[in-house]
């Protein structure tokens, strides 16, 4: 079973100042899946999203993502991985170009090394070029290349939430962390973007995503995972857990 | 092993979770209790020292408590506006300067020193609160950097301002000169520089610590300096404790500067000499915390005065021939400083900050060093620079 | 692209904008009024040409030390975010590494059984331009060591860090007496072309002014270059969020320790300069925390990441500082022979002005197409132009002030200006951190193509 999950999580836990925000928490999420992660709010899972992507280091527990044990290691190295994260409340580089935001999601992109700029020219200019015309295509499937050089900070509130996802796609990664992907956005956006998921799955990504649109979950997820006061509480297909009196429970008493 | 097995969230705890970040009375004790077993730690190290080197270890601590006496008044008024405004005030050494001069113009002119200084208070208590309408009520919410910034610009001026006025001559308070008092043999204590330093400084200790722990404001002050929000959310006017704060502030620094003249000479840049002591003292106590200002102060007085003899030992040649030994004392706090910096930032005082980001590289030091959860955090970049 | 020209006078139009960027326009006027009040003030008090020629280029070389200083600081703090507020111990430390490599040996004298100078580190008669490489490692080093543990945290614990640092290191060289000459310091450092004439001050400062501005130059275009690169990309974007940052999978300490370390090693380079421009180093006010700040301002002024807008802030702030050392020892020479000079021109000034406002106002009411009556719309409209035509009347009514405050009082001006620069260096930083932070002199709207 363990080999078989793209993505292990094993009784993680974690405190704030007195607060348990997740409590030992274990979950698996299977490859070339897309899996939603659904609860009350507080119940921990943007939490849990960011232990995972390594921005905090958990109290207790392990995480194993394809084979490798990732907790306890710095952001950059999970990304290097093939873990990448958006975040819930975008967090776009304001005083940036879309297209520049975009850009610095590359992996290995020698140009961002020092020494290659004097020593490599050449291949500085080759990457900077060959992930610009890449960050354009991204930007074509989110369809916010008509901002691609506009500033950052000038986006709607939707337009943030795209671009969190674009950067999340460019360098190309194995499982994908969306932490609310489409609030805000229109709900026919909301579709294109959600049958674009469905074609990166099929050719090879995971998808886990938090997601508070119930639409969203039902439709499109494989499997959902409820969590409540930091730890799972249910699990299963989409319409099984809709069903589940514990479920019902933890939203109405939450 | 899918149920759930924690329980509903009854409303009391909902209720003591909410009130946990402004929870003083049970760490009071923690700390009162941390506090006493420093204090008796320190006498043991000193009674030790002295009886192993002989009583000038005393008179080196004697000297070190009052040079402590005069960072703990001033490091309880910067901590306070740090804690409340959220702010490293580089205009503290400064206001502590015109402080002293206040009271130095008012005792050349017939008053006795002693009203020079409470006028000097007063004086200084309104220049706070025209610093804040001015100039950082404007900058609220914009990081950490432009206050600094803004408090540098009042340092200069400050500074610059009794430079052209009263010129760059040291000067001293018209005090009548005295001798040091013997207590025994070896031991002296001069009755102006140490007594009435040390009466003054335990006085407003006292006071400050009765207005913090037994006044409605005060306890409004200490709830902001806690956290800020949440004093907003249950109803606290920050507005007026801000101003609080810096009347605090700068009435407490106006009497450190006094003191501060009193001990050594009066000049332009007395203050901001000192300023870094101050800052040190603030950081090790744990910045918002006036009784971390208190021991804090205690540790870097007596650290930088009780270096001495250790800084001359090394001057001997058979050791490393170190020249001037004794004036790298000042160097001693600074140490202290970037020390605590690096691993206990939040100082002996404060809390580690709940959403602290981690720092890798302490990370894996201490891994390397053998300890596997011992990373120390980051302090939180709350305000990243330029926001 | 055209760059700014680095001298003290004159301007640069950037010929690929459209409109007049009045803003660097009438910084340009503002320094070339600078040297001129200079000169001026020379003149007046009778110096010789050359006396005067040497002292504007003390005013350029100081001022490229500064702009090396700004480039330095402007790395760290404009385009990285890290605010140092030890900048002047850097310098300290290239000042003294340069002074150390390449002065000759200079053992302790003893005169009578007391020690007058107790001799140094080194002297090792290095070539200077090795001395300024070496220079830059050492405060790069430094700068290096210092980031590790400092760089993780808070603005505010890493200003107050870095001015603890700045401050032992001036302790350490007021009192490691051996190594560092204590407080009268290094003395005798070699200028770059050794003359014998007596024309030598003033050879020596244009050698230096060329010298200084060809590296400035140079250094500009590099860190141009390396912060439109997408390292510099990389390193704005810590500046914007370094949390974010770090989840687009960019190992962020890297980054910032490579930007510290760098500008690090700029401003060692400054303090080389500045050791062979003096010619001596002490650990006197020249490494105060007030060069720091200072330092601050003219970034501030210049735009926080716009690396020819601090150049042009140095120049500017330096030039406040140096205008107002010729005043102070100019003035008072000056007016007692030339006040009735001083006063003439000032009624001459006036005249003239008043006719120009006249005139202006007559056109753009009854010849409004003409271009000197577009003068007066132009005014109107743009706020630069406003600011620069009432700073002009102030100058203006100062000068009066001056010249009356001067008569009747004599000696006042000379005691008090030496501060009040300094007080208006404060106020400047409140007025621009309040109002205008992100500084006077525009950066470029960046778009990646």
């Amino acid at each position: 079973m363990a080999s078989e999950s793209i993505l292990r999580v094993d009784a993680v836990e974690k405190a704030f100042g007195g607060i348990q925000a997740v409590d030992r928490c274990s979950l698996t999420v299977l490859p070339k899946s897309i899996t939603g992660l659904i609860g009350p709010n507080g119940a921990g899972k943007s939490t849990l999203f960011n232990i995972i992507a390594g921005l905090y280091r958990p109290d207790g527990g392990e995480i194993w993502f394809d084979g490798t044990r990732i907790d306890g290691l710095p952001p950059y190295e999970i990304v290097h991985l093939g873990l990448t994260k958006t975040w819930q409340i975008p967090h776009e580089l304001r005083n940036l170009t879309v297209l520049e935001n975009l850009v610095l999601a590359a992996k290995g992109n020698s140009g961002e090394h020092l020494l290659n700029l004097f020593f490599r020219p050449r291949a500085v200019k080759r990457d900077e070029k060959q992930w610009r015309a890449r960050a354009r295509e991204v930007l074509k499937l989110t369809q916010l290349d008509g901002l691609a050089n506009e500033h950052a900070r000038t986006l709607s509130g939707g337009q943030k939430k795209l671009l969190e996802l674009s950067r999340a796609l460019m360098s190309d990664p194995t499982l994908v962390l969306l932490d609310e992907p489409v609030a805000g956005v229109n709900p026919a956006l909301t579709g294109s973007l959600m049958d674009l998921i469905e074609k990166l799955r099929q050719s090879g990504r995971t998808f886990f995503l938090i997601e508070h649109d119930m639409n969203v979950v039902m439709n499109r997820c494989d499997w959902v995972i409820v969590m409540h006061q930091g730890r799972r509480i249910a699990e299963g297909r989409p319409e099984k857990v809709k069903t589940d009196p514990v479920v019902i429970e933890s939203y109405l008493g939450g | 092993m899918a149920q759930n097995s924690g329980s509903e969230p009854s409303s009391q705890d909902r209720v003591r979770s909410r009130w946990a970040a402004l929870r003083p009375t049970a760490r009071f004790r923690r700390q009162l209790i941390q506090a006493a077993i420093f204090a008796i730690i320190l006498v043991a190290v000193i009674g030790g020292l002295s009886f192993v080197f002989g009583i000038i270890v005393l008179q080196y601590a004697m000297g070190g408590l009052v040079v402590s006496s005069i960072v703990i008044v001033a490091a309880i008024g910067l901590t306070v506006l740090y804690g409340i405004r959220g702010f490293a005030n580089f205009a503290y050494g400064d206001l502590m300067t015109l402080g002293a001069y206040l009271a130095l113009l008012l005792s050349v002119n017939g008053l006795s020193l002693i009203w020079g200084a409470i006028v000097s208070f007063l004086v200084l208590a309104v220049v706070g609160i025209l610093l804040e309408v001015v100039i950082f009520a404007r900058l609220e919410g914009r990081g950490p950097v432009p206050p600094i910034v803004a408090s540098v610009g009042v340092g200069l001026i400050i500074q610059n301002g009794i430079r052209s006025v009263a010129g760059t001559a040291e000067w001293l308070y018209p005090v009548p000169a005295s001798q040091d008092i013997v207590i025994v043999p070896g031991l002296g204590i001069h009755p102006v520089r140490g007594i009435l330093t040390l009466a003054v400084g335990v006085t407003f200790v006292l006071s400050a610590h009765i207005l913090l722990k037994y006044t409605n404001l005060g306890k409004a002050m200490r709830a902001t300096a806690d956290n800020l929000e949440l004093a907003k959310a249950t109803g606290i006017d920050t507005k007026r404790v801000t101003y609080a704060a810096w009347v605090m502030s700068c009435s407490f620094a106006s009497t450190a500067g006094v003191l501060l003249g009193l001990g050594t000479a009066i000049n332009p840049t007395m203050g901001f000499d000192v300023i870094l002591l101050i800052f040190a003292a603030v950081i090790v106590g744990g910045i918002g915390s006036p009784y971390g200002a208190m021991l804090g102060g205690l540790l870097v007085g007596l650290s930088q005065e009780m270096s001495v003899p250790f800084l001359v030992w090394l001057e001997r040649p058979d050791v490393i021939g170190l020249q001037f030994g004794s004036a790298y004392k000042v160097a001693i706090p600074f140490i202290i400083l970037i020390i605590v910096l690096i691993f206990r930032p939040w100082g002996i005082a404060g809390r580690r900050p709940a959403f602290a980001r981690r720092s890798y590289f302490i990370e894996r030091i201490t891994r390397a060093l053998g300890g596997e959860h011992g990373a120390v955090d980051a302090l939180a970049g709350e305000a990243n620079g330029g926001r | 692209m055209t760059l700014a020209a680095t001298g003290s006078s004159g301007g640069a139009k950037d010929v690929a904008q459209r409109k007049l960027p009045w803003s660097q326009l009438i910084a340009f006027v503002a320094i070339a009024g600078i040297v001129l009040a200079g000169v001026l003030a020379g003149a007046l008090a009778g110096a010789s040409p050359q006396g005067i020629l040497t002292n504007v280029g003390f005013y350029a070389s100081i001022a490229i030390i500064f702009a090396v200083l700004a480039l330095g600081f402007n790395l760290q703090w404009g385009y990285t975010g890290l605010f140092n507020a030890g900048i002047a111990g850097f310098y300290l430390i290239g000042a003294y590494t340069m002074a150390i490599a390449i002065t000759a040996p200079s053992p302790p004298i003893v005169i009578g059984g007391i020690p007058v100078y107790p001799g140094h580190l080194g002297g090792y008669s290095l070539p200077l331009a090795i001395g300024a490489i070496l220079a830059m490692f050492a405060a790069g080093a430094a700068a290096a060591i210092i980031a590790l543990p400092a760089l993780r945290l808070r603005a505010d614990y890493l200003a107050i860090a870095t001015l603890a640092f700045a401050s032992i290191l001036q302790i350490f060289a007021n009192n490691l007496q051996s190594v560092t000459g204590g407080a009268i310091g290094i003395t005798g450092i070699p200028k770059p072309i050794a003359f014998l004439s007596a024309d030598a001050p003033f050879l020596n400062a244009i050698t230096i002014v060329g010298i200084g501005s060809a590296i400035l130059l140079a250094f500009l275009l590099l860190l141009q270059f390396m912060a439109e690169s997408p390292w510099g990309r990389v390193l704005r974007a810590v500046r914007e969020d370094e949390e974010a940052t770090m989840a687009l999978g960019k190992n962020t300490f890297n980054y910032k320790l490579q930007a510290f370390a760098l500008g690090g090693a700029l401003m060692g380079l400054a303090g080389a300069l500045f050791a062979v421009t003096l010619g001596y180093v002490s650990p006197s006010s020249s490494f105060a925390p007030a060069v720091t700040f200072s330092v601050w301002v003219m970034v501030i002024v210049g735009g926080s990441g716009n690396n020819r807008g601090v150049i042009v802030g140095a120049f500017l702030i330096y030039g406040l500082e140096w205008l107002s050392v010729q005043l102070k020892d100019y003035v008072p020479i000056a007016l007692a022979a030339g006040l009735p000079t001083l006063h003439l021109l000032l009624i001459v000034t006036g005249f003239i002005a008043v006719i120009t406002v006249v005139l202006i106002v007559l056109l753009s009411r009854y010849r409004p197409t003409t271009a000197g009556g577009q003068v007066l719309r132009k005014i109107q409209g743009h706020g630069w132009a406003r600011t620069g035509v009432i700073g002009a009347f102030a100058l203006y009514g100062l000068g009066w002030a001056f010249v009356f405050l001067e008569q009747y009082k004599p000696g006042a001006i000379g005691d008090t200006i030496f501060y009040t620069r300094l007080m208006l260096i404060g106020v400047l930083l409140i007025i621009l951190i309040i109002y205008r932070p992100e500084g006077i002199l525009r950066e470029h709207k960046r778009v990646l193509r």
